[in-house]
């Protein structure tokens, strides 16, 4: 009979070497990096979600800063963009959360709201407020009523910096331009259906339109710039309803429907399965789309000839919408005013000129303005110029909720499953009932 | 004569008709490698371009994501690796052990704790996250393989796969076996474990493919400095707020795949075998 036993001394016991060494370090935690430890100085923890390109240059910023700041040592850590809400929350429920967070531009309200981050009036934060881009700090300021229960009061108090801005503007094809015999882009709406007009056509001869004068997104981010333009309010100004059923909304809403409908310009992009406007926009099929600074190289490297405008004017002007993100100061921060000088040093001219000049970025302080060299990057000049006229997203606690309710809605409408007077109704009531009965 | 000549047309035509449908197939099946080899080899910024143009050198996507000091690609494979084939293991080990006891063991109440085990499955793994991430920041198993692996290993997905199959093993051989002298565990290594290495193989790959594509778990288990950070982690680096670096994203992601693509060819046979044995009780 087969013997059963593993005998001790047996060489069958060779076998368990190997997943033995395997298992070694799993149980005893090797391979831990010794962290370098500094003694006597204040050391904040920052999490960021740059890219490669713009954390080696933010390394740059750090090590710039400690120079000026011996006492204070900055330890960056890099966190991927998708992940950063979940490990914040989680971080902050054990807490283990940094000091210094980046977080995105719709974070704020949320964060302010349940008291994760901390005030920044009282190192006069409200002051450096007014050289920054008002529409991007906007997004960090809150009344006192919007975050103490009960409170009437509408003191103003900011709660995060912005470290980076951006915004949307007309991008048009200069070549379907030329070939249209049109030479500037156009200014208000009215001239934008004029040549978008001309620029929808067929061009093979086969009786479809295979060209189309402009193609845009479904989201509400993408629509701000119609929002904004036609001046269309969102909120109430105690951010208690929507205010969405107002004769601008529906003419704005109007107008993006017809674009499709109506005048029969757009490509119908937001539709799911389409081709997305940025690769329409590369593949020579859309003649104008809205899109940021982060494209510009991507159309430079496919070789496209394209000019950059200001977003067209409606009955407010031109205006945008706002992206980008904030540093915020964590509840639990070791060394808050420490924090704070760091953020007061990221967004100084020094820094936003480096920054800036460097990667084509817009600057969040005003003042740097007059530093950055256009000539590298001209586009970056109408960019600037239009986040003047950008207005902040509307202060709720859920903005994801808030995109959510209105795609649904305006789908709706540009699909003509719902009248534009419908489709907004339903959302106020949405977006009462969801997103302000807080 | 002309009968087996007409046989011979059918049994072309079917062949022709059955390739086809495959080879469509594979192209379906085939087209995201191509397109990320493809896209791996472009320059920077080119990956929705459609002018044809590579990287110059072709391997500098693949070059750098090894060479970059502030991308420590080499660890975070390595991190996937121990935490894959640890995970794997362990879960295969734990799940065949409880398996094993649900399909040949007697006790009080085991129809009970295995419907209660099984009607866990319907909560989202989601909800055990924040309660999961508590108790390893209480272990002190934060920045830790354990605190990435252990949450993970028992799983009810497993013991469900491994005593389905068990109960199809014949009782008769355990019984001859103790009559032979067998301990429990002899019983289960020599008997339990060879006789159901199939379907083990089955679950090792598909805990290996879970531990290697976890992304948020592997996130939140780990501060950003950690050493531990594995390749999902890695990849998702790569993802800015409006832009993503595809072209080193689709190089990395091309090492990525190499350790499934290896286990899955050297396991296939056992994995089919696994998934389909069982099935159907004769």
């Amino acid at each position: 009979m087969k013997s059963w036993k593993l005998e001790v001394g047996s060489w069958k016991w060779f076998y368990l070497l190997p997943f033995t060494f395997y298992l070694l370090p799993f149980f005893t935690g090797c391979g831990k990096i010794q962290k370098q430890k500094y003694e006597g100085e204040k050391i904040i923890t920052l999490w960021e979600t740059y890219n490669h390109e713009e954390h080696n240059l933010f390394l740059e910023i750090v090590r710039d800063f400690e120079k000026l700041h011996p006492d204070i040592r900055v330890n960056v850590q890099r966190v991927p963009f998708s992940g950063m809400r979940m490990k914040l929350m989680t971080s902050m429920i054990t807490h283990t959360a940094p000091d210094i967070a980046r977080v995105d531009v719709a974070e704020p309200p949320r964060l302010v709201i349940s008291k994760s981050i901390i005030d920044l009036t009282p190192f006069g934060a409200l002051k450096l407020a007014k050289e920054i881009v008002p529409a991007a700090v906007n997004s960090n300021i809150f009344e006192e009523k919007f975050f103490i229960t009960g409170s009437t009061s509408s003191q103003k108090h900011i709660f995060g910096i912005p470290d980076q801005t951006t915004g949307a503007a007309l991008f048009y094809n200069r070549e379907m331009f030329r070939q249209a015999a049109i030479k500037n882009p156009p200014e208000n709406w009215e001239q934008f259906v004029v040549i978008a007009k001309k620029l929808t056509v067929d061009t093979n001869g086969d009786s479809k339109i295979d060209q189309y004068g402009f193609a845009m997104d479904n989201s509400l981010w993408w629509g701000f710039p119609f929002y904004n333009t036609f001046g269309v309010k969102f909120l109430s100004a105690d951010g208690k309803s929507c205010l969405l059923n107002s004769d601008e909304a529906k003419k704005c809403l109007q107008f993006q429907v017809d674009l499709y409908h109506k005048y029969k310009v757009e490509a119908g992009a937001w539709q799911a399965g389409s081709v997305s406007c940025d690769q329409g926009f590369i593949n020579k099929k859309y003649a104008m789309i809205f899109s940021g600074p982060w494209n510009v190289k991507k159309f430079k490297d496919s070789k496209l000839d394209f000019g950059i405008a200001l977003i067209p004017k409606g009955k407010a002007g031109t205006s945008t919408n706002v992206g980008g993100t904030d540093m915020v100061i964590l509840r639990e921060a070791k060394h808050p005013k420490e924090c704070y000088q760091f953020l007061e040093y990221l967004v100084s001219v020094d820094a936003q000129k480096k920054w800036c000049n460097t990667l084509g970025q817009i600057p969040v302080n005003l003042k740097a303005y007059p530093y950055i060299d256009t000539s590298k990057n001209p586009e970056i000049k109408v960019f600037m110029e239009q986040m003047k006229t950008a207005i902040a997203r509307p202060p709720v606690i859920d903005y994801d909720q808030l995109e959510y309710v209105m795609n649904q809605e305006v789908y709706t409408a540009r699909t003509k499953e719902k009248t534009v007077e419908k489709a907004l109704e339903d959302a106020v009531k949405r977006i009462n009932e969801e997103i302000l009965s807080y | 004569m002309s009968q087996v000549q007409g046989q011979k047309t059918v049994v072309f035509v079917k062949s022709l008709i059955l390739y086809s449908f495959m080879s469509v197939g594979a192209v379906f099946v085939l087209f995201p490698f191509f397109w990320m080899i493809f896209v791996a080899v472009k320059p920077e910024g080119q990956a929705f371009s459609l002018t044809v143009s590579f990287a110059k050198p072709l391997w500098k996507n693949f070059v750098s994501i090894w060479c970059d000091p502030s991308y420590p690609f080499g660890r975070f494979f390595i991190n996937s690796i121990i935490v894959a084939t640890s995970g794997g293991l362990l879960t295969t080990l734990f799940c065949a052990m409880g398996g094993y006891v649900f399909a040949k063991k007697e006790f009080y109440g085991k129809n009970i704790l295995f419907w209660f085990l099984l009607s866990t499955m319907m909560i989202p793994g989601m909800m055990f996250l924040v309660p999961q991430f508590a108790i390893v920041t209480k272990l002190h198993w934060i920045n830790t393989y354990r605190g990435m692996v252990l949450p993970h290993v028992a799983s009810v997905f497993g013991i469900f796969l491994m005593r389905q199959y068990m109960e199809t093993i014949p009782s008769s051989l355990i019984e001859s076996a103790k009559i032979d002298g067998a301990s429990e565990l002899q019983i289960f290594g020599k008997i339990i474990v060879p006789l159901s290495s199939a379907v083990m193989t089955t679950l090792f790959l598909l805990t290996f493919l879970f531990h290697w594509s976890n992304f948020l778990w592997h996130l939140v288990v780990n501060t950003p400095d950690s050493s531990k950070l594995t390749i999902p982690v890695g990849l998702a680096l790569f993802r800015g707020q409006y832009q993503m670096d595809w072209e080193k994203m689709m190089a990395a992601s091309c090492f990525a795949i190499i350790p499934i693509v290896i286990i899955f060819l050297l396991a296939q046979k056992f994995f089919i075998e696994g998934l389909t044995t069982g099935a159907v009780k004769e």
